[in-house]
């Protein structure tokens, strides 16, 4: 039997190779645009090696001093990703697509939560800084925010591939659709939920050490402190603690993660 | 012993959106007590009119009366009451597969719990009573603590038929019960059905493809072919030769 022919445009993969080309003049444009330049790269990159160079000799007295910011950094990242999915968990549910079926009050919630997510954590963070002022409460607050944006997308999208035929059946009992979710919903989601949040803890532990550049608590006001006196003894200490926490958080995080699948 | 039409269909249509007609002006009644086996080619509307009796689909007109009752008209509370009365049986089952048996009976009592007391877990020690009383009915309380991915295909309908008896019905709807199960343990799911009509005077409809099962255990067949009503009879009246021109008049879709 003949193998069927391909047509022009499949058989020599026209669009993946007209993407490709489009890509490449965009980038080379864009950098053209930013003013990239390769030359200042280089020229500056010398500095790096004596920044290094002060930190070789970290100050490790300094260590000490950093166990509550960097406890409050932790702390900051647990309640904020708690409160941001808790909050996720109803939204998530009238966002999916398979569980409300009114239209316009999914796009409307579904154009919230894209917008919460358009605003990145630095700029919430300065907004939260000018209204609740100076404190790790506002750390708490960015996190919650951001985390509900992300957690929502990710919620809604595991909700929109589970089992209908056991939403179905409960349904059919005579439930109530509040009813129906806990019963057939969430025991299909459940696992995927708690990864979804220890993976969103992780981002956040990340992202809460640099809040305190902005005045959001924790640990980025040392940071922010030592780097201004040019004292980079003290920013090593503090840089190699950030590393050590964020690599206990991942890997228990992932632990836990790979127990869930 | 009086008759008492516990579901009659009046003049009823449906048409999908796609413009197939599903149901063509049906008319039938059925008494308390009967076992209704509805048999018919692929397509044939079977389901759809299954599922137009607990109102999981709407039809385009006419009416279905369950106890005196239009369902077809009936929304929110009304319409859940009215729900918790019908049982309904599938072919692939639909446990909840990550919770225990325990938990999948339990459900079926839902709609007789508050909102807020499901969110929280909670069913009366009764409940819990009546749920093992309805597994053993189906000789499966010894699973009452597995989870429901680990039955077979046979014990995962039975517990969905014990999960059925916790809402206390007085109509089953079964669709294709036995179309994924082997001829023994299709026997077995057909005996527990049939015991709902002999021993509960529950009113049993089933969906069946299988002639030799519709005519071993139904007190009356009913036949659809494109949409249409085509065949009615109490089982003293009907014959395999009847039946088996059902399927083979219609053309396969
Ligand atoms: N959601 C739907 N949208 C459009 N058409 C549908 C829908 N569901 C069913 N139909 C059509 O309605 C007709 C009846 O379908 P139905 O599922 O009731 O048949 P059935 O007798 O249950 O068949 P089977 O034995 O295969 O289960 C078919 O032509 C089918 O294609
Ligand atoms: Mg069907």
């Amino acid at each position: 039997m003949n193998v069927p022919k391909q047509d022009f445009v499949h058989r020599f993969h026209i669009i993946g190779i007209s993407i490709a080309v489009i890509m490449l003049v965009l980038i080379y444009f864009s950098s053209l645009v930013t003013g990239v330049d390769f030359d200042t790269f280089m020229t500056n990159i010398d500095q790096f090696g004596v920044i290094l160079g002060q930190m070789k000799d970290p100050d490790w007295s300094y260590l000490a001093k950093m166990k509550d910011p960097l406890l409050q950094t932790v702390q900051m990242a647990i309640l904020g990703t708690t409160f941001g999915t808790a909050l996720a968990i109803p939204f998530s549910i009238f966002a999916a697509r398979n569980i409300v079926k009114n239209r316009i009050g999914r796009g409307i919630i579904r154009i919230i939560l894209s917008l919460i997510r358009t605003l990145p954590n630095l700029l919430l963070a300065a907004l939260f800084v000018a209204i609740f002022g100076i404190g790790p409460m506002t750390g708490v607050i960015t996190l919650a925010l951001f985390s509900f944006g992300m957690v929502s997308k990710l919620f809604y999208e595991v909700i929109e591939t589970i089992d209908m035929g056991p939403v179905r059946a409960i349904r059919a009992t005579g439930a109530s659709m509040a009813q129906t979710v806990r019963i057939a919903v969430m025991p299909q989601v459940a696992g995927q939920f708690m990864s979804d949040f220890l993976y969103t803890l992780e981002i956040n532990v990340r992202s809460s050490t640099v809040l305190g550049y902005l005045g959001a608590g924790g640990i980025g006001l040392y940071l922010q402190q030592t780097l201004d006196q040019y004292d980079y003894p003290r920013t090593a200490v503090i840089i190699i603690s950030i590393f050590v926490v964020v690599l206990v958080i991942d890997t228990i995080s992932n632990y836990l993660r790979k127990r869930l699948q | 012993m009086e008759n008492q039409i516990v579901l009659e269909f009046k003049h009823v249509n449906k048409t999908y959106q796609s413009g197939v007609k599903g149901l063509e002006d049906i008319n039938f009644k059925v008494n308390r007590g009967e076992f209704v086996a509805v048999v018919g080619l692929s397509g044939a509307g079977k389901s759809t009119m299954l599922n137009s009796i607990n109102k999981m689909i709407d039809i385009t007109d006419g009416e279905v009366l369950v106890d005196g009752v239009d369902i077809s008209k009936l929304k929110g509370k009304a319409l859940r009451q009215m729900r918790r009365k019908i049982g309904m049986i599938f072919q692939n089952f639909n446990l909840v597969e990550r919770t225990t048996v325990q938990k999948n009976v339990l459900a079926g009592r839902s709609g007789y719990y508050p909102t807020w007391k499901t969110m929280l877990g909670l069913y009366s020690k009764a409940d819990k009573q009546k749920a093992v009383e309805e597994l053993d009915k189906v000789n499966m309380v010894k699973k009452l603590y597995r989870r429901a991915d680990e039955l077979s295909g046979g014990q995962k309908q039975r517990v969905a038929i014990a999960r059925t008896l916790m809402q206390d019905p007085t109509l089953v709807l079964a669709d294709e019960p036995v179309a994924s199960l082997d001829p023994k343990t299709s026997k077995g799911v057909m005996d527990d059905l049939y015991h709902l009509k002999k021993y509960e005077n529950i009113t049993v409809l089933v969906n069946i493809h299988s002639v030799e099962l519709a005519l071993q255990y139904a007190d009356r067949i009913i036949g659809l072919r494109d949409g249409k009503l085509v065949y009615n009879k109490p089982i003293a009246e009907a014959n395999e030769a009847d039946l088996k021109q059902i399927y083979e008049n219609g053309v396969e879709q």
